[in-house]
């Protein structure tokens, strides 16, 4: 059966909240495709608004809507050798049962449909759609936790891309060709991009069940999926886990800004780090050079050495933060008068990608 | 441009700062209680207020009237005494001007009308002179020297010096170089001297950017382009795609810039007080300077300078405050106005 045929045969059949994932999961089972998840938060409890939103040469129509899902078909247009095409794919959008502005978007077309319709359409939407990232460390504790819970005798990388940070020349690598990832357990690859300075931005992974292939799964820093087997078990073990950070971090980013509050007090977070991060002065230096990466700010530095603080302004928004390292191993955020989720989720996430990751909280504050 | 001018211009925005975070940590070790480890709330901080002096100090020494005095900082404590401190991150360099700033203390020493409290009056207060502690030691001799004599002091005069750490956990340190203060146990506290980490602060410091003196107008162009023009300018549907070299025109007026920095960005957040002796900070004319900067930089224009009304073009600027501070640079260097030495300290 052609990828045309078998597709038009699954959307024309009827599809709920309930039998979505078994649906797709036997697809997989008897095609030769792949199915994407992509956790997403939203602004709002619902993704009706999708309809007839056009993003560029991207326009999404509700198809269908039921409880907790709705699908999409989404025509595009792009170029291809010199030529412009105009095609058509489905997506589906799932609700999470417990976070109301948590979605999973889902989708088995092929990778052209995904890399250029779907995933523009999305980042399109920002700041009313946000994808997530997950932290180095999360994203190998998730594989472990996937390869414990399947009870899989080995994990093996097949694919990754990875980025380093502050790389001399403001130039990072994107590829380590000297790495042969095959050879290297998941720990070893883990720990080599660590001592790097780096993380994954997709890893891909072949999934090894009693000396047979059971899967290829890849997972990439947003926490997007996409599996040609083990789809439940790849929903159970990496969506699920990334729909409930996005929750998680919807509600701590939520009413930061000042003007959220009467009193016009502020609601600071805190990414602690592990180790004396800031112990040398110098390191000063290299957080503005990362924090002047950020795309569409400003970034002034008031005060730079021994103590550090910055004023930064999001140019998507207008959101405006204090920004403030006063010892060895905290970088304190203040969002000033406006704070939006988007903005602080934005700078976090730059931090994590371009400077160093730690751990994320709210901040208490401390009394002399 | 120099790289010396702007520099001293962001020692200029440090030294703001600096003082400003001077006051949040004096008035703090007053309004901290240390049994609940919270911020106590009988306990009325102000800034910038305006006190009445009494008949006998209604007349300076040069027989001018004084209308009202305003220190840096007051407090009210629920004994119904009082602390005003007034605080000095510079101090000249030439001793001569020194008694002028101690008659400006000496005009505190009076039985002054206009506290936060329901009679407007306190039965006593302490008078503190809140000093960089690099200036404080030779401060303190020559009060000695001129105690008694041209220096008299009625209430409990105490000198409070004050340092920002260089040290990686950056803190505060103050300790009383001369005299006592009247609470118990603030004094006891600054008696060996007291390190209170700026991360204790961090809201507070986020909070409050500007008190009763004139901040140096790169920082004030700063603060308003970025916490006022800025916001405006966002509302605007073009703004998420604005690109480098298009503007917005944003509308803005003196007024409106000064009721919400002073509601936003003073000390009032402390006392959360409107009283007619509490004005506004900032006040109109350095906003009305700040537009004038901007009008000359073909960055506004104005719509009617008498009424204060502004048409700022707002522009994504990378680094806002490196923006402004080669702006008030390039006007130093053009007035010839860079100093060889800084004064202070």
């Amino acid at each position: 059966m052609s990828t045309f045929e078998f597709l038009d045969a699954f959307y024309r059949a009827k599809h709920d909240q309930a039998s979505l994932l078994n649906d797709l999961g036997a697809i997989l089972a008897s095609e030769s495709v792949a199915v994407r998840l992509i956790p997403f938060g939203c602004e709002t409890e619902s993704v009706e608004w999708f309809d007839h939103r056009g993003k560029g040469n991207r326009h999404a129509t509700l198809v269908h809507q039921q409880d907790r899902l709705s699908e999409f078909r989404l025509d595009y247009t792009f170029t291809q050798a010199g030529q412009e095409c105009t095609k058509s794919g489905r997506f589906f959008v799932l609700q999470h049962p417990d976070y109301p502005k948590v979605f999973v978007a889902l989708t088995v077309e092929p990778s052209i449909f995904f890399d250029k319709a779907l995933m523009p359409f999305l980042s399109g939407l920002y700041p009313k759609v946000l994808l997530t990232f997950i932290t180095h460390k999360r994203l190998k504790r998730l594989i472990e936790e996937f390869k414990a819970s399947g009870g899989y005798q080995d994990l093996v990388i097949t694919r990754a891309s990875q980025r380093l940070r502050y790389q001399e020349g403001s130039h990072f690598k994107h590829a380590m060709s000297v790495v042969s990832w095959p050879q290297l357990s998941l720990d070893e690859a883990f720990d080599f991009v660590h001592r790097n300075n780096g993380w994954f931005q997709s890893i891909e992974f072949e999934v090894k069940d009693s000396d047979r292939l059971a899967g290829t799964i890849s997972v990439t820093r947003q926490g997007i999926v996409k599996a040609n087997a083990l789809l439940q078990r790849a929903y159970n073990g990496f969506t699920l886990p990334v729909c409930k950070t996005i929750h998680e971090n919807i509600n701590l980013f939520s009413r930061r800004a000042r003007l959220a509050h009467p009193d016009l007090s502020t609601s600071p977070l805190v990414i602690e780090f592990d180790a004396d991060q800031f112990a040398e002065v110098e390191e000063n230096k290299r957080l503005v050079q990362a924090m002047r990466k950020l795309r569409t700010a400003s970034v002034s530095v008031l005060h730079g050495n021994p103590y550090l603080h910055l004023s930064l302004l999001d140019y998507f928004d207008g959101s405006a933060f204090d920004l403030w390292v006063l010892d060895d191993r905290r970088i304190i955020i203040v969002p000033q008068l406006k704070g939006s989720v988007a903005s602080i989720k934005r700078l976090v996430n730059h931090i994590f990608d371009d400077y160093a990751e730690g751990h994320l909280s709210s901040y208490q504050g401390a009394a002399q | 441009m120099s790289e010396s001018g702007k520099q001293r211009l962001r020692d200029d925005i440090d030294d703001y700062q600096d003082s400003v975070f001077a006051i949040i940590g004096f008035a703090n070790f007053y309004r901290f209680d240390d049994s609940t480890r919270k911020m106590r709330d009988d306990v009325v901080v102000f800034q910038g207020r305006r006190l009445t002096p009494s008949p006998a100090k209604a007349v300076n020494s040069e027989g001018n009237p004084v209308e009202f005095i305003t220190p840096d900082v007051g407090i009210l404590l629920p004994s119904n005494s009082g602390v005003l401190a007034e605080v000095k991150k510079s101090f000249p360099a030439n001793e001569q001007h020194w008694l002028d700033d101690f008659k400006q203390l000496m005009a505190y020493d009076d039985d002054l009308n206009g506290w936060p409290s329901a009679s407007g009056n306190v039965p006593t207060h302490d008078v503190v002179l809140l000093l960089h502690q690099s200036r404080a030691r030779a401060v303190s001799r020559f009060y000695e020297k001129h105690r008694g004599n041209t220096i008299r002091f009625q209430r409990p005069f105490c000198i409070v010096e004050f340092n920002r750490s260089n040290e990686r956990n950056a803190y505060f340190f103050f300790r009383k170089e001369k005299g006592d203060l009247t609470e118990a146990r603030v004094n006891e506290r600054l008696d060996n001297g007291v390190q209170v980490p700026m991360f204790a602060f961090t809201g507070t410091y986020s909070e409050i950017k500007i008190y009763d003196s004139e901040p140096p107008l790169a920082y004030m162009l700063h603060l308003i382009w970025e916490q006022v023009i800025n916001n405006k300018a966002s509302e605007n549907l073009k703004y998420p795609a604005l690109r480098k070299k298009q503007r917005i025109d944003v509308e803005v007026s003196v007024e409106e810039v000064v009721n919400q920095l002073h509601e936003r960005f003073s000390f009032r957040c402390l006392h959360n007080q409107a009283s007619d002796r509490q004005p506004k900070i900032p006040k109109a004319e350095w906003v009305q300077r700040a537009f004038d900067r901007l009008v000359k930089a073909g960055e506004a224009e104005w719509l009617d300078r008498a009424s204060g009304k502004l048409k700022a073009r707002f522009t994504k600027h990378e680094d806002v405050l490196a923006h402004f501070v080669e702006l008030c640079a390039a006007d130093q260097e053009n007035k010839g106005q860079l100093p060889l030495f800084k004064d202070t300290p």
